[in-house]
């Protein structure tokens, strides 16, 4: 890879210019010790910024590792050092003859971000995830921070005083102090090692200039202060110095991976809690049991699964489109469902979110169906088909798809005590209605004919058309629906 | 490309564009609505939705990426190659018929069935105990050995429960055969 050995051949290098005597006297200003940067080259997200410049970021392992206090208080008697990320961002300087690093780090705020940092990266912030992202440079001055909240940024943050940020960030700002803490690796006397898990504390108390909204992009025309010091003036053209070895890139905002591209606020809603209750733990049954379709494809990584909703065929609620469409910009591959405008105008929201997690199992089995063609899961899936002599993926999937129909059950039994608002709905009733798109799939003399899974799962005729006639009742929001209209 | 090549595409391509339009003329006798009513005659009464679907949902919105050997999918099981059948011309051809405005809807007096046309009652758009069809517009080029080919999306619905297929039909004689076909929408 062409960035390592440009790395290797300059990382020695890679130090801002001293800028005056007093440059790190300032008791405002949080310099990190020089942690040395040892990337993990196995794995990187590769990615451009809007303006075209090239981005790839590693995950960066250090022994020593920084964090705010808040972060610390936000997971009580936990290792936070396993839970944040870091990484390191080598973009590609214009003049296309070298790369300039940023270290990225990443901090949820609460337990459903926690579980969405697997595959964090700046360009891809999950829509849904809260927390903050600082940005230091290479050699640990702090450079910018973002407050997230549900992958907008809502606040950005410098350290330092107010008069040095740039001046038209004044007045929608605040001054506070917070105190940081970075770790050592190696154990120390107790009162440094408060929560007892074998690494040195150390902790100061730093200034804070966190101002609303973006800022757009950083940094901005103008001055460049880093740590609250006069570093160079941006935008003249000229940037840099005769003595850098190091400059600091212009960045964008970090960037969110939109999935959720519904235009209908009620199904756009479900989604949104879908996602959130897929980290729930269930109160009742098995505490250790999570909602499992959903978690299939948070745990996709190397996939984004888009949803939309569109004017499609007659009849149907929702498609999942099995062509897989490569995104240039994330650099990653992307499954898309979409739900039928008129179905979302008619159907409750049970069953909507029925839908949804239907149309999430075949995004996922067509995920491991590409991802792992040979593998012992897609594998049994093809010898599935053709034992039963299935012919039709659609067919396969919707025969295979019935052992997952209590894990639909339980998902939507989850999302309804939390989001769905309509009580007394028997447990069964879920995993009833999840049969939904696995009942009929077609009528011969005015019988239905029924998918194999389901006739042999419900021996009894009477009882398929009465779990048949729940999922349509759900379907067309009719009186005898229990769920809510969306 | 030289400025005479262009001369020489542009001229050649007019000329595919007369040629095209020639038989193209908006009728029942269009190579359009030939293949749509081979599709429809082995329908229902009752099942076929009025307005054409879109390619755009399924991101077919260039040449390239409506030839199946450019498309990643979890079941194509052959690399079926558009270029194997369309040479430069007729690729630019159906390139100007991709993003040129289309038929909404299907011609009633076109159809060589007109009762199979399902009557849409209100916003709801589908029926218990019925299955429903809905078709794109096709796109029609000549091909190799100057057969005509066909290239359409069906959809088959039936209550909570369908999949579109992609099709590719070429005309042999006087009547249309289905040589490609590829699942690219599952309910």
């Amino acid at each position: 890879m062409k960035v390592r050995e440009w790395f290797e051949e300059n990382k020695t290098n890679l130090r801002l210019p001293e800028r005056g005597s007093n440059y790190r006297a300032d008791a405002q200003e949080l310099i990190l010790p020089f942690f040395e940067k040892e990337p993990d080259w196995d794995k990187f997200h590769h990615y451009f910024f809007p303006d075209g410049r090239e981005v790839y970021e590693l995950s960066l392992e250090n022994a020593e590792k920084y964090f705010p206090k808040s972060f610390i208080d936000s997971f009580p008697n936990q290792d936070v050092s396993k839970i944040m990320i870091q990484n390191i961002m080598f973009i590609k300087n214009s003049n296309g003859d070298r790369f300039d690093p940023l270290i990225a780090r990443y901090y949820p705020s609460d337990e459903y971000s926690k579980n969405k940092m697997k595959g964090i990266a700046y360009n891809r912030i999950n829509e849904y995830w809260s927390g903050r992202v600082d940005i230091f440079t290479y050699d640990e001055h702090h450079f910018v921070g973002f407050l997230v909240n549900d992958g907008k940024i809502e606040e950005t943050v410098r350290y330092g005083q107010e008069e040095n940020i740039n001046a038209r960030t004044l007045g929608d700002c605040r001054s506070v102090t917070r105190e940081v803490v970075w770790t050592s690796g190696s154990p120390g006397p107790i009162s440094e090692d408060p929560l007892g898990l074998g690494v040195t504390f150390h902790s100061i108390i730093i200034a804070e200039t966190i101002c609303t909204g973006s800022m757009g992009e950083l940094p901005p025309t103008g001055t460049l202060y880093i740590d609250g010091e006069y570093y160079y003036e941006f935008g003249t053209g000229n940037e840099g110095c005769s003595d850098c070895n190091y400059i600091i890139p212009i960045i964008s905002n970090p960037g969110s991976i939109i999935l959720n591209q519904l235009t209908n606020p009620c199904a756009s809603s479900i989604f949104k809690q879908l996602m959130k209750a897929s980290i729930l733990k269930s109160s009742i049954g098995n505490q250790n049991q999570t909602n499992a379709v959903v978690q299939l494809l948070q745990n996709a990584n190397e996939f984004d699964f888009i949803v939309q909703n569109s004017n499609i065929a007659s009849g149907a609620n929702a498609q999942t489109i099995p062509g897989i469409f490569f995104n240039t910009q994330t650099g990653k591959n992307e499954v898309t469902i979409v739900f039928d405008n008129d179905y979302l105008e008619n159907a409750t929201k049970l069953s909507i979110a029925r839908t949804f997690l239907h149309e999430a199992i075949h995004a996922y089995l067509l995920y491991i169906g590409y991802i792992d063609p040979a593998g012992s899961f897609n594998l049994g899936l093809v010898n599935y088909g053709a034992s039963n002599g299935y012919t039709n993926a659609n067919e396969i999937h919707h025969n295979f798809m019935a052992q997952y129909v209590q894990a639909i059950g339980y998902s939507l039994f989850t999302w309804n005590n939390y989001y769905g608002g309509t009580s007394n709905i028997p447990r069964s009733y879920f995993d009833e209605i999840s049969w939904g798109g696995l009942s009929a799939k077609d009528i011969q003399n005015g019988q239905y004919v029924w998918y194999d899974s389901f006739k042999a799962l419900i021996e009894v005729e009477s009882e398929r058309l009465r779990v048949h006639q729940n999922i349509t009742n759900e379907n067309d929001d009719n009186d005898q629906a229990k769920g809510t209209p969306c | 490309m030289t400025m005479t090549k262009q001369k020489e595409l542009l001229v050649n391509f007019l000329f595919i564009g007369l040629i095209v339009c020639g038989f193209q003329l908006k009728g029942k006798n269009s190579p359009e609505y030939d293949l749509i009513n081979h599709i429809v005659c082995s329908l229902d009464e009752n099942s076929l939705r009025r307005e054409f679907m879109g390619l755009e949902l399924y991101k077919y919105n260039s040449y390239k990426s409506l030839n199946p050997k450019n498309r990643i999918s979890a079941f194509k099981k052959v690399n079926f190659d558009l270029d194997s059948i369309f040479n430069e011309l007729q690729r630019e051809q159906i390139e100007v018929t991709l993003s040129s405005k289309k038929s909404s809807e299907i011609e009633k007096k076109y159809l060589s069935r007109k009762n199979v046309l399902f009557p849409q009652n209100g916003k709801k758009d589908y029926v218990l105990k019925k299955k429903l069809y809905t078709i794109s517009y096709p796109i029609i080029s000549k091909g190799l050995n100057d057969h005509l080919y066909g290239i359409v999306i069906k959809s088959e619905v039936f209550e909570f429960d369908g999949f579109t297929n992609l099709k590719i039909y070429r005309k042999d004689s006087d009547t249309w055969k289905l040589i490609y076909e590829e699942l690219i929408g599952m309910s």
